[in-house]
């Protein structure tokens, strides 16, 4: 069946006319079929009885030639069977069995008389084969078998399989008829209302309405449907103008909303770009504090130094030599504390060059950490204007750098500081914010290390380069109070700190810091007490792989 | 050959069906004996003669407590006629069978078979209107007023009947027995 034939019985029309077909043949075929059974055993009887009746007045007229031995009568009876269109064949048999006459064909040799003597009939190869006795006074004297003929079942049989043929032809032909007649009344309307249906469907014009039909509204059901089909469309038709109109309230509503959002973003864009500011001030004091803790301990230093100067020793010098300055030749030779003074003097040179040395050097710290406050509010104007300033560094003479700029502090700590440096290719960072990095990085150290022994605190710090991941590698590692598992995953977030007087920002702008710098920064610890690991982790770019290379 | 089922349940005679069996074998063997030339006419005289008996009714007068037949001048059929009377019955009536002369009275019986040509005229005068089936061999006995006649046709015993005669006699005859018959008006 193509595929056009198949959609067509799918329609209503086609549904409805097949199945009327198929209902009409069926009930047809059955009826015929009954008919022809119950016309087969009628004929099967009506042929047993024909036969019955023969036989008997046969029976009747073939008694005397049975009697008087007049074999030619009993043929001349026997040949007007010939009159008979439903017998086919008779055997006449005397007395002592022996065949006497005969009609029709000759007696079969495989021709037996059957076994039960109460049956008078039988059906033998598609033939009804009758036996009757011819009795006289009681006493049988013959035996008549008379053969039906089954062609004139089989005539009839035709004859009913033509009947029924046409039967069916007109039956189906009527059947076709008032189906189409049905399905004009029924799957017309249907058909109607699926058009329609469809164009609203395809057009969403919802003020379409099924049309009035006279002969179609003669059935109420159908004309309920159409009515409550049009209500059910002017429903529709009633909701999408409420949907249209909503619809526009709610563009309207969006068009506020939207302008409304618009504005609390500029707003929230505005606190964003104050809370950035916020945070890169943050950030900024965070780390000039460091470096201004860094300047103290210089000043502290010179402080000391100055405290601790043996100018005050000079001083007394000067006054005695006052007292004693008519007579000072004499003095520095004789006089005992005289005697001293050359070599005293001598010391206090000495002495007052090494100050002056160490004042010099942390002048030069101060001077250096003023820069690095200068360099970091440079920082900030970058920031400003959004530009990041990059440049190949080696890393292992910034690390000596922080190092010495934390060398006092880490000294007074007592803190061992062990360098495992490989030898790794210049880096590309900014280098302001990655010494920040290292200095954030060495005060956490230093601090973690409060409580430790001092023989315990120790500072290691090495570079690595893994080339199959183009990457460098720089860890510091202290053996401080260590990270719990649960702090590791916290301790890049912003607030977040175990300090008492910490603000939570340091490693957060670490970590942002690095990450800004294609870096990475990862933490590791073995547990309370057991010290902790950062590794700064640089991703080399083609270039300076190569130059590794 | 087939033997018969016995496809009725009536009761019979087993002895009588044993008579007749050999009765109408004899018939039989008579007939085709005959028709090879031999004549063995008085058994199968006294086998038709019975057989008459079925196919002829007798009016009511006649109804007396045996059925007679008389012999008139034929000593031929003597013994199986008295072989007939012995083993068989007309109408639950023994036969009984009688050799008498012409000018006897002739009226108690039921049958009279002439045996003797000779005797025809007078035999068919005496009986006329006694309500007595005469019966006599040789073509044209049935002419000469005989009720029955005997005849030979291409060598089968065949007969006659004079049915007039019959008429005379009171006697009415089968239409069965009429058609085996050869018609004599």
């Amino acid at each position: 069946m193509s595929p056009a034939l198949m959609e067509k019985t799918k329609t209503l029309k086609g549904q409805l006319i097949q199945m009327q077909l198929i209902g009409a043949i069926i009930v047809l075929f059955v009826c015929s079929c009954a008919f022809i059974v119950n016309d087969y055993f009628i004929l099967q009887k009506s042929l047993k009885r024909n036969i019955e009746t023969s036989a008997r007045i046969l029976g009747k007229n073939l008694l005397p030639t049975l009697a008087f031995a007049d074999k030619e009568e009993a043929r001349k009876i026997l040949a007007s069977l010939s009159a008979e269109p439903d017998i086919d064949a008779a055997y006449l048999f005397d007395e002592t069995g022996k065949l006497f006459a005969h009609y029709g064909s000759p007696l079969p040799a495989s021709f037996s008389l059957p076994e039960n003597s109460d049956r008078l009939s039988r059906y033998a190869g598609g033939e009804i084969q009758l036996f009757h006795q011819l009795t006289e006074n009681k006493e049988t004297i013959g035996l008549l078998i008379l053969k039906g003929r089954p062609g004139a079942l089989r005539k009839e049989f035709k004859a009913y399989a033509l009947i029924v043929s046409v039967v069916v032809l007109a039956g189906l032909f009527l059947s076709f008829i008032l189906a189409t007649y049905l399905q004009y009344q029924f799957s017309g309307p249907m058909a109607a209302l699926v058009q329609i249906a469809k164009r609203i469907s395809n057009s969403s014009d919802y003020s379409l309405r099924i049309g009035k039909v006279s002969k179609q509204e003669q059935i109420e059901e159908i004309k309920v449907l159409s009515q409550e089909f049009n209500r059910m469309i002017e429903k529709i038709q009633d909701r999408d103008r409420q949907i249209n109109s909503a619809n526009q309230d709610l563009e309207h509503q969006v068009e506020i909303r939207t302008q409304e959002l618009k504005e609390a973003q500029k707003i929230a864009l505005q606190n964003a770009h104050a809370a950035g500011m916020s945070e890169i001030s943050t950030g900024i004091l965070h780390n000039i504090g460091n470096i201004v803790n860094s300047a103290n301990v210089s000043i502290e230093e010179m402080i000391k130094i100055t405290q601790q100067s043996k100018l005050k020793g000079l001083r007394k010098i000067n006054s005695l030599l006052e007292e004693e300055k008519n007579s000072l030749g004499q003095f520095l030779t004789t006089d005992p504390k005289g005697k001293l003074i050359p070599e005293y003097l001598q010391q206090v040179t000495e002495t007052l060059t090494e100050e002056q040395r160490s004042i010099r050097e942390e002048i030069d710290n101060l001077v250096k950490k003023v820069v690095l406050i200068k360099d970091v509010v440079g920082t900030q104007q970058v920031y400003a204007r959004g530009d990041i300033m990059r440049e190949e560094i080696d890393l292992a003479s910034l690390i000596r750098e922080v190092l010495e700029m934390q060398r006092i502090s880490l000294g007074r700590h007592s803190i061992k500081v062990i360098s495992d440096f490989h030898p790794i290719p210049h880096v590309s960072a900014q280098k302001i914010k990655l010494s920040h990095i290292l200095l954030n990085l060495f005060k956490n150290a230093k601090e973690s290390m409060d409580h430790a022994s001092p023989s315990e605190r120790k500072l290691k710090i090495s570079t690595r380069h893994l080339p199959d991941v183009h990457q460098v590698h720089l860890s510091i590692e202290d053996t401080g109070e260590g990270i719990t598992q649960e702090n590791l995953k916290k301790v890049f977030q912003h607030g977040f700190t175990t300090k008492k007087h910490g603000h939570g920002f340091g490693l957060h702008f670490c970590a942002n810091a690095m990450t800004e710098m294609n870096g990475e920064l990862q933490v590791s610890s073995n547990g309370v007490q057991k010290g902790a690991k950062f590794t700064l982790i640089f991703n080399l770019n083609a270039q300076e792989e190569k130059a590794a290379s | 050959m087939i033997s018969l089922p016995n496809l009725s349940h009536t009761d019979t005679n087993k002895s009588a069906r044993l008579f007749l069996k050999k009765f109408i074998g004899a018939l039989l063997l008579a007939t085709s004996l005959m028709a090879s030339g031999q004549v063995i006419k008085p058994k199968v005289q006294t086998a038709f003669i019975y057989q008459f008996t079925r196919y002829i009714e007798w009016p009511n007068k006649k109804n007396l407590n045996e059925f007679k037949i008389a012999l008139i001048g034929s000593s031929a059929l003597q013994p199986f006629l008295e072989e007939l009377s012995s083993q068989k019955s007309v109408n639950g009536k023994s036969i009984s069978i009688s050799s008498v002369e012409p000018d006897e009275d002739l009226s108690p019986f039921h049958i009279v078979i002439i045996g003797d040509s000779k005797f025809l005229e007078k035999v068919v005068q005496r009986t006329e209107g006694l309500e007595i089936l005469t019966i006599a061999s040789g073509e044209g006995a049935a002419a000469k007023g005989v009720i029955i006649g005997f005849f030979l046709e291409k060598e089968k015993m065949r007969f006659e009947i004079n049915r007039s005669a019959a008429e005379k006699q009171n006697l009415s005859i089968s239409s069965q027995l009429l058609k085996l018959a050869r018609i004599i008006e």
